[in-house]
């Protein structure tokens, strides 16, 4: 770069326009190429598909009935194409089916038909084309040609060997046109650089140039020849002005030497006057016009702690305190700048912040002409003067301030002096009291009697102090108390008294009123038998007061008046806490509470209540401590008796529960082998019965499973009183629970002709709680409205928002309402509202209470309004409305998998599809084992049976049954532990274990899944049930 | 009825597998060689719109004359695969004159007799008529296979199929042996 930056102007112009017009050949050049390339490109490409899809249609019979040789024979027509190299037909599969080779010698690997990059591509001097053989939409295989592109090639090299001599001809005729173009520019350059040369070597400025065009040189060449007429003007001028300097120079150094002279005379007077400023006792200050200081004398810097550098053109203002107001500055500015002296006094301030008084004179300095040009203060420190005249009259202050009445009697008892409280009383004006005796102001008689005496003590140097009552103009008669101190001018003595007057009439009320108040309290505490108590804690005192002494049951006084004492009456079982309590309160110092039993000298045990406060000095400490003991026993014995009532309470409840468990469980037994007995009959599998006897068998059925119901709800009752009812929450919509119901209703709606109707708020999308167990309680609200609606009657059930935490379900009836004194008791067990018309209803009477209960399990609440609300007119009502609510805080828990079987299919399906199996039995009561084996025989299986456990594992392990039925409750070997030991056997890993048991309810499904169950039935066995399993575990 | 069941799905699963994806010859007995042929041998195959009385848009015609293994296997074949995208019924001709109603008539050997009079009902019509039997194509019958070292082969006679008004197209004479060729081909 810096070569051409260096080159001629000629050079330089040769050099861009032989350089441009080359790019610009070799850019169109390339250009055109790269097109022409292509197009030769997409001609070879284009040419290539067509031959692909031509020879392709020719593989279609061929390719569809696989005859290679066909195949092989079209593709050897392209012989005729030079540029085609290699070609080859794929079959549907894309192995290679046909191909061809035009240099047969050499074997040709075929690419593969999935790993191709697109249909046509050039690659290695080659192009690769892939055509899709169809025929009539239908797919046959692939086609593929490889073609040589060297006809490409010599196209190219022709079309460079006819441009290439056209391009070098064009560069040499740019050349030559550029060396042309550039003469008529550089050549006047380069002649006005040879003048500008002459002019600055040889200082000629009057050469010029000759005139040219009007071109851009034309006019440098003018300007040029006007730059050198200014410089010769300019030259001229300089020359004259530098002669006349000369002159005036010589002038003004005379006139400097003459003032010198004068300046040095008035020096020598200055420093004189200045001497004595210097040496002056009071402090000296000079500032100008706008008051900066110039100058102070050390007597300044003395007073102020200011030194002189430092105030030196500053404001007088640094010492100014601040105390007095900007009129008093105003004044005294007034005053100079007129011209006159000022005169007063400033409160200043010295560097070290400390305030002083000085005593000033100001005045202007006038220069010759009579223009005030500085100021001059002189100031004198006057501190000392003014802080006594301040003492005085703060005492002056102080004196008149005070609340007591306060004078100075001579000792001719008049009065000298007195302050402003006694004028006040008195309402008398000072001046008019001065000088008067005390005899004619309180008259001759009070001062000869009371007054004189005392005086005269005083007046023999004593103190006196004494109360009296006065008269007062305004206040009428108080109450004072009189001082008189002796004053000892000079001499030994006194020469005055000094009277302080206290009004002490309030301070008297009070203490009266004080006493009254302790009695009353005394008299309070007394009633309330109640002591009191005072601990001296450093000193180790504890005072009892007389009620305190009785409440331990000793004479008063004879409380031995220490804490070890204390401490003897507690009970041994309250002491350790009541030390560790005090121990506690005496460190923070707070209110102290305590219950605590003491044994009394006759043995009495009594329960007492005390109450304390602890004071602290101001170290924290504690000093003192006082407070009342009551006497609380007999709270304490009430409280007593109704713990226990509640626990013998507590105590029946469990056993009622447990009682009713046990009689549930009891119950079932029984009754399952009636209902499967029954459940058999029914479906007459041993033969068919008559109207008669199918009817009784209902019947039977029907009572049947009212009792189990009877009994399932109370087992539920006592499980939830026993605390064995666990929630399984989960989260579920609220239709599954609604809808539910009333399907399983729908018969006994469509009976009783019940017009029912739902609505769900749509805001609720999930509810969480037990569904089983929600579903149970709206089932019992259901069943009791169906119960209490009469024919024709209408049900509603909704679902809401309370609030933001819980979902209210109601069920609203337009039955016969519930009356308002039963509203309670309605949700307690056993409790119907007509008892003589529920008898034809049928009902157990638990329903309501089960729901309470459910419900509270979830931490709901179940209500009832009566008559309902959406009691329509004409309808006979009252109606209810029946609602629980749903808190929906709790957490959904995870469901424990292992459920019932049942998914009830159709007797008539399972009998079609078992086949024979072996199945063994293990249940030990014969009534059970009968019905199973009953059941079982109907699909014509093998059954063992086992009373027990034990005898189930022999069987297994030798006959190897296809399932076992397995009862959990048997004597000798229970059925869990007899799974436990055949799971431990790996022959028996597979095996479909089912547990039979009359326990419902999760924690028996644990127990059966734990020891190795498959799944269970539960008692009563219906058929249907036992169908199901059968089919679900023996298909396998 | 179970067991049943499970033996023709069983069956079907062994037989028809191999094929199912795309009907290829591949390693296939001669019979099913046989049949799939009539579907590929289709394809090239134009039968005039208006030609049939029946539902012919949506059904291909497949008449079966005789019974041997050729036609259990066609049988088993199309009742899973479409002819021209159509779905294939199987007719069992009883009556001759039913021949002209279907798409493709096949003729085995047994029916021989019969072949004269199968050939003179469907002359000029667009019947496609097949056969597996040694000099049938020369007696008329438009389509005749054969197997020749495991390859199917078929000979066509072109001058018939020019009369019967079916069109094959020309791709399918290039890899067939033509009886009856017709000289003047213009």
């Amino acid at each position: 770069m810096k070569i051409f930056e260096n080159a001629s102007v000629k050079i330089k112009l040769v050099i861009i326009i032989v350089g441009f017009s080359f790019s610009v050949v070799m850019v169109v050049l390339l250009v055109g190429f790269n097109d022409f390339i292509r197009s030769l490109k997409d001609n070879l490409r284009n040419g290539s598909v067509l031959n692909a899809r031509l020879v392709g249609q020719y593989c279609v019979a061929p390719l569809s009935f696989e005859y290679t040789q066909e195949a092989n024979d079209v593709l050897s027509k392209l012989e005729a194409v030079p540029t085609i190299v290699n070609a080859c037909v794929y079959d549907r599969n894309g192995d290679v089916f046909a191909s061809f080779s035009r240099d047969e010698t050499e074997s040709v690997a075929w690419p593969d038909l999935q790993q191709r990059d697109s249909d046509e591509f050039f690659d290695k001097g080659l192009l690769h084309v892939f055509q899709l053989i169809t025929y009539r939409n239908k797919e046959y295989g692939h086609i593929y040609l490889q073609i040589s592109t060297s006809s490409i090639r010599d196209q190219v090299i022709s079309e460079l060997s006819f441009l290439l001599p056209v391009m070098m001809v064009l560069l040499i005729i740019s050349c030559l046109g550029a060396f042309k173009v550039q003469r008529s520019i550089s050549g006047p350059i380069r002649e006005l650089a040879d003048v500008t040369q002459e002019l600055a070597h040889k200082e000629n400025y009057s050469i010029r140039v000759k005139k040219r065009g009007t071109d851009e040189i034309g006019i440098l060449y003018e300007r040029f020849n006007h730059l050198c007429e200014v410089i010769e003007r300019r030259e001229m001028e300089q020359d004259l002005a530098e002669t006349q300097i000369h002159e005036l120079n010589e002038k003004l150094e005379l006139r400097i030497r003459q003032r010198t002279a004068d300046l040095e005379r008035l020096n020598e007077e200055l420093l004189k006057l200045s001497r004595v400023v210097e040496e002056s006792p009071s402090t000296v200050m000079i500032t100008d016009l706008q008051g900066t200081i110039e100058y102070v004398n050390p007597k300044f810097e003395e007073v102020t702690g200011y030194s002189g550098k430092e105030v030196v053109g500053q404001n007088p203002r640094i010492v100014k305190s601040g105390h007095q107001p900007p009129e008093f500055y105003e004044g005294l500015w007034k005053t100079i700048l007129a011209g006159g002296v000022w005169h007063g006094e400033f409160l200043n301030k010295k560097k070290n912040g400390e305030l002083f008084w000085e005593n000033a004179s100001i005045s202007s300095i006038r220069n010759d002409s009579g223009e005030i040009t500085h100021f001059v203060a002189a100031m004198e420190d006057i501190t000392e003067r003014k802080r006594g005249e301040e003492q005085m009259a703060r005492y002056e202050f102080i004196v008149n301030s005070v609340r007591d009445m306060m004078s100075v009697i001579t000792r001719d008892y008049v009065y000298q002096a007195v302050n402003d409280t006694l004028c006040q009383t008195l309402e008398i004006e000072r001046e008019d009291i001065i000088t008067k005796t005390i005899a004619e102001v309180w008259g001759d008689e009070l001062f000869e009697k009371e007054i004189k005496p005392r005086f005269d003590r005083c007046f023999a140097g004593e103190t006196v102090v004494y109360e009296i009552s006065l008269e007062y103009p305004a206040s009428g008669v108080r109450v004072c108390k009189i001082t008189l101190y002796p004053y000892y001018s000079e001499g030994t003595q006194p020469s005055h008294a000094v009277v302080v007057t206290q009004d002490i009439t309030d301070r008297k009320r009070d203490e009266k009123a004080l006493v009254e108040a302790k009695s009353h309290l005394d008299l309070a505490m007394r009633s309330a038998n109640m002591g009191s108590w005072i601990f001296l804690i450093q000193e180790g005192i504890l005072s009892f007061d007389e009620a305190k002494e009785n409440l331990f049951g000793i004479e008063p006084g004879s409380f031995a008046g220490t804490i070890e004492a204390w401490f003897d009456f507690i009970h041994p079982e309250d002491v350790e806490r009541v030390t560790t309590n005090v121990q506690a309160v005496m460190e923070i110092g707070e209110a102290y509470f305590e219950e605590y039993r003491i044994i009394r000298p006759d043995g009495e045990i009594r329960y007492l209540n005390t109450q304390g406060v602890f004071f602290l000095n101001s170290e924290n400490k504690p000093v003192r401590a006082t407070g009342l003991t009551w006497d609380i026993t007999p709270q304490k014995e009430v409280e007593h008796e109704l713990t226990q009532a509640r626990d013998a309470a507590d105590k029946a409840s469990k056993a009622k529960s447990r009682f009713l468990s046990h009689m549930s469980h009891e119950l079932r037994t029984p009754l399952n082998s009636i209902l499967g007995f029954t459940d058999l009959l029914e479906n007459q599998f041993f033969g068919s019965m008559n109207e008669k006897q199918l009817d009784y068998a209902r019947r039977i059925k029907n009572s049947g499973k009212h009792l189990l119901d009877l009994i399932n709800d109370l087992l539920d009752v006592a499980k939830i009183d026993a605390g064995k009812m666990v929630l399984e929450l989960e989260e579920f919509s609220p239709i599954d629970l609604i809808d539910a119901m009333m399907v399983l209703l729908g018969a006994q709606f469509r009976k009783k002709k019940i017009q029912v109707g739902s609505s769900i708020d749509q805001s609720i999308d999930v509810i969480s709680g037990d569904l089983r167990k929600c579903k149970q309680a709206l089932l019992n609200l259901l069943s009791n409205a169906i119960k209490y609606t009469p024919e024709k009657g209408r049900i509603e059930v909704r679902a809401e928002r309370e609030g933001a935490s819980a979902i209210r379900i109601s069920v609203n009836d337009t039955g016969s309402g519930v009356p308002t004194d039963e509203k309670v008791d309605i949700f307690s067990e056993f409790y119907q509202v007509d008892r003589v018309r529920d008898e034809t209803l049928g009902g157990t009477g638990i329903g309501l209470a089960l729901t309470r209960r459910l419900i509270e399990l979830h931490g709901g609440e179940v209500g009832v309004e009566s008559p309902s609300p959406i009691l329509r007119k004409g309808e006979k009502g009252p109606g209810s409305l029946f609602w629980f609510t749903l808190p929906q805080k709790l957490k959904p828990q995870a469901k424990p998998k292992f459920g019932p079987e049942p998914g009830r299919k159709e007797l008539e399906d399972s009998k079609k599809t078992q086949g024979k199996h072996r199945i063994l039995v293990a249940e030990d009561n014969e009534n059970n084992l009968a019905l199973i084996l009953d059941m079982l025989s109907i699909h014509g299986h093998i059954v063992y049976v086992a009373p027990n456990g034990e005898e189930a594992v022999d069987l297994a392990t030798s006959h190897k049954p296809d399932m076992i039925l397995m009862d959990i409750r048997m004597p000798v070997m229970d059925g869990l532990e007899a799974t436990r030991l055949l799971r431990a056997n790996p022959e028996f890993a597979e095996m479909p274990i089912i547990a039979l048991t009359a326990s419902v309810g999760s924690n028996a499904k644990e127990k059966c899944i734990k020891a190795g169950c498959t799944g269970y039935l539960a008692k009563p066995i219906q058929s249907a049930d036992l169908f199901a399993v059968l089919e679900r575990y023996l298909k396998k | 009825m179970l067991i049943r069941l499970l033996q023709i799905s069983f069956f079907f699963t062994r037989l028809l597998l191999p094929c199912l994806p795309c009907m290829a010859f591949g390693q296939v007995d001669e019979n099913t060689m046989k049949a799939i042929a009539f579907e590929k041998i289709s394809q090239f195959v134009e039968w005039p719109a208006e030609s049939r009385k029946t539902e012919a848009s949506t059904q291909f015609v497949f008449g079966v004359m005789g019974d041997n293994k050729v036609v259990s296997r066609v049988r088993e074949l199309y009742t899973q695969h479409k002819i021209k995208n159509k779905i294939v019924e199987i007719r069992y001709i009883s009556k001759l004159d039913d021949v002209i109603d279907c798409h493709l008539i096949y003729i085995a050997y047994s029916e021989k007799d019969d072949l004269s009079e199968v050939v003179a009902i469907t002359a000029g019509k667009p019947v496609l008529t097949a056969a597996d039997s040694p000099g049938f194509a020369e007696e008329g019958v438009l389509l005749n296979l054969n197997i020749k070292q495991d390859k199917l082969r078929f000979e066509i006679n072109e001058k018939s199929f020019r009369e019967s008004g079916l069109r094959i197209d020309p791709i399918l004479l290039r890899v067939a042996k033509i009886v009856n060729p017709i000289k003047n081909k213009g």
